[in-house]
């Protein structure tokens, strides 16, 4: 249930792992970079212009709560609230550290005081409450503060009469807070629904990873539900269930794509396009905003061309393929036609500025987060779920 | 008879032993006194005394994983116990209108001196056959969306609904994630955090995160004296921070899980007392003290309006954890 622990170790211990450090060695000058997805060794500029995707295979590497912020929003428009909320160790709970040791090293690790970050911003012009939960905080799970501030953007919310947007990267709830971090959980589901049955508008969005207890409460609340291609989605853990079945999982078990085949999220949503689908999802629901331009319609095989380049046979490929079926119509298109249609078409303008904002970041070190980002998001299991189960020490 | 057979006997938990070496010895006493008539009365007193004295500081002494083991009791009463030694009248009904009947979760309309409810549990079944058809009592989405159409059943007819919950987790597997076990589990919380009638949650035995909120939502929550309440359960938390399952003595520990300090959090309002020695050993007992709690709190909530016990609801679940 709570895998954000037990499927990244470096999230605790950044740097500590032999495989990283022999990585390193393997790519002096740091432009460089193997994709912890397809293991092809990219272009650290490539990947950073793509907004942290992979060139070679489509792969969606984390955010941090700073990156979404600037990928959704109007920029500079972004003002957090509570961000001195800071948690507590309800618990006096020590397991082989104490939890005030991690929380601190995990502050000092990502600048924040824990994995929420919630604010007011616009999108397209139109306020939004947003919040985010940054996986590189203890894997984003959700105690006390977690669950506060998100409760306090859905009462925010309520009363500005906006539309609230939740991007989640979390592994669940936050064992560390015991108790108090599952009933954040009802927490949650209690505060959202108040703000939708007030007629509030919930845009769910799940990034890699979104399991556990924020995906059994309000993440899966959605009016609707978005996801990123390729985002480990689920309620119990792979082990967990492997442990139960005795069988190898499904290919693409837990991914987007087979969440949206059983019909759990509306639409998985490329990167590139994610800013403006929002808002124009917001724009049909809600009407347009006055003067203002409607961004390019969604596109279901946006930026799916460079990923189909790969072989069949692997976990990856196959995922591109179930969403491309999925999305009816896509399939006409060959992966040629769907690149060129978007370079050559005007419209798809905004996608392209928002990404010189993630370019600006690289050079205050988004570089480095991708590259951490890409180690961390294999030993969460984005790569083939199988492998991750068979490799992981602990399990017996 | 034979003491080194009986040890690995499903019934004895390792800490009970010299418990149950007392009961043998006086059982054998009083076997010899029936068939000799031998006065025996000063030799069988004292160990009595001796039980009843060990039974006590045992249990008043439990810690934190002995209290999961005996929540875990083979022997501890089960909702089918509680319906048949409980209610007047249990009219079960069957199935989520969508999927299918998940055995995991008992739904029906009951009765008890003259309260009419709605009672959901989970069910873990006695007999092997039993717990096999219901998963050792881990619901499926289905499991979950049948006590929530019931729910719906209860909140239009003004019923209130007492829940009790004794789940080792929500089912982890294929089908479950397939069937959208998170969004199943999302959607009781999120509507059982409004339902419009009283609802009573009790911690039968274990109390098993999500797979336990699904349907632990309430205006009051109650524990079990040896019952637990976690995020995850002792063994997966050692597995995981301890990155060994040998420590789940340190993680039943530290998870505080236990209803005394669920109670100190703030996260529950009551302890049911159990018999001495646990439920196991007296089930009529537990069962009788669980109706006489059950019609205590029904009353009570049921002479609340409900639009305060709605608007209490709300903000005993939106201040959670909340300082002071
Ligand atoms: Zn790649």
């Amino acid at each position: 249930m709570i895998r954000d622990e037990k499927t990244s170790p470096e999230a605790r211990n950044p740097g500590s792992q032999p495989e990283r450090a022999r990585k390193k060695k393997e790519m002096p000058g740091g432009l460089w970079m193997r994709c912890k997805s397809c293991e092809k060794t990219v272009f650290k500029p490539d990947v950073e212009r793509l907004l942290n995707v992979c060139p070679e295979c489509n792969h969606h590497f984390l955010l941090n709560s700073a990156q979404r912020v600037q990928l959704i929003l109007d920029a500079a428009s972004f003002e957090e609230f509570d961000a001195d909320l800071a948690p507590r160790d309800f618990l006096n709970f020590t397991d082989l550290k104490p939890y005030p040791e991690r929380l601190k090293a995990a502050e000092e690790k990502t600048g924040m005081k824990d994995a929420a970050t919630v604010g007011v911003g616009t999108l397209h012009g139109r306020t939004v409450v947003m919040g985010v939960l940054d996986f590189t905080f203890i894997g984003g799970s959700m105690g006390y503060v977690v669950g506060e501030k998100l409760s306090r953007a859905m009462d925010r919310a309520a009363e500005l009469k906006v539309p609230l947007l939740i991007f989640t990267g979390s592994g669940g709830a936050r064992m560390m807070e015991g108790v108090v971090s599952l009933m954040q959980m009802a927490k949650t589901c209690a505060a959202l629904a108040r703000f939708q049955k007030e007629g509030g508008v919930f845009i769910s969005c799940l990034t890699d990873p979104s399991t556990g207890g924020v995906l059994a409460s309000f993440a899966s609340l959605g009016d609707v539900i978005l996801a990123e291609p390729g985002a480990v989605i689920g309620f119990a853990g792979p082990r967990v269930i492997q442990n139960t079945i005795r069988q190898e999982l499904p290919d693409g078990f837990q991914r987007s794509e087979f969440m949206l085949r059983h019909g759990f999220i509306d639409r998985i949503v490329h990167r590139s396009t994610l800013r403006d689908d929002i808002a124009k999802i917001l724009d049909l629901l809600l009407g347009p905003m006055p003067g203002h331009h409607p961004p390019a319609a969604p596109k279901e095989e946006r930026g799916e061309g460079k990923g189909s380049k790969k072989g069949p046979g692997t976990g990856r490929g196959k995922a591109n393929g179930s969403k491309g079926s999925s999305a009816k119509g896509a399939s006409k298109n060959s992966p040629g036609e769907k690149s060129s249609k978007k370079s050559g078409k005007p419209k798809s303008a905004p996608s392209v500025v928002r990404e010189s904002p993630l370019e600006g970041q690289a050079k205050d070190g988004a570089g480095r987060v991708a590259e951490k980002d890409a180690g961390k998001t294999r030993s969460a299991g984005s790569s083939n779920p199988k492998q991750k189960v068979s490799q992981t020490p602990t399990s017996k | 008879m034979v003491k080194a057979k009986r040890n690995d006997g499903p019934g004895v938990l390792e800490f009970e032993r010299p418990i149950r070496d007392l009961d043998e010895r006086i059982e054998e006493l009083e076997t010899l006194r029936g068939s000799t008539n031998m006065d025996l009365e000063p030799e069988i007193e004292p160990l009595k005394e001796r039980r009843l004295d060990l039974l006590k500081k045992t249990y008043e002494n439990l810690s934190p994983w002995q209290r999961i083991l005996v929540a875990r009791h083979p022997n501890r009463p089960l909702i089918t116990d509680y319906i048949q030694g409980m209610l007047d009248a249990f009219v079960e009904l069957h199935g989520d209108r969508a999927f299918g009947d998940d055995k995991a979760i008992v739904t029906g309309l009951a009765t008890m001196e003259g309260e009419r409810f709605l009672l959901v549990g989970h069910r873990k079944g006695k007999s092997m056959a039993e717990r096999l058809e219901c998963n050792f009592g881990s619901a499926h989405p289905e499991g979950y969306r049948k006590a929530l159409q019931k729910m719906k059943l209860a909140e239009k007819f003004g019923i209130p609904i007492v829940s009790l919950i004794n789940t080792s987790g929500a089912y982890p597997g294929v089908a479950a994630e397939e069937r959208g076990q998170a969004s199943a589990i999302a959607v009781n919380i999120m509507e059982m955090s409004h339902l419009k009638t009283p609802i009573v949650g009790v911690v039968t035995g274990e109390g098993g995160s999500g797979g336990a909120l699904g349907i632990g939502v309430c205006d009051r929550l109650m524990m079990l004296e040896n019952s637990y309440y976690s995020v995850i359960s002792p063994e997966g938390c050692a597995a995981i921070l301890w990155r060994d399952g040998s420590n789940v003595q340190e993680a039943a520990t530290a998870l505080k899980l236990t209803g005394k300090d669920l109670r100190e959090l703030g996260i529950i309002d009551h302890i049911i007392p159990e018999p001495l020695g646990g439920a196991h050993r007296d089930p009529r007992m537990m069962i009788l003290t669980l109706k006489q709690e059950l019609l205590k709190v029904i009353r009570e909530l049921r002479s609340q309006p409900l639009d305060e016990l709605i608007e209490a609801r709300f903000k005993k679940l939106r201040t959670l954890g909340d300082p002071g």
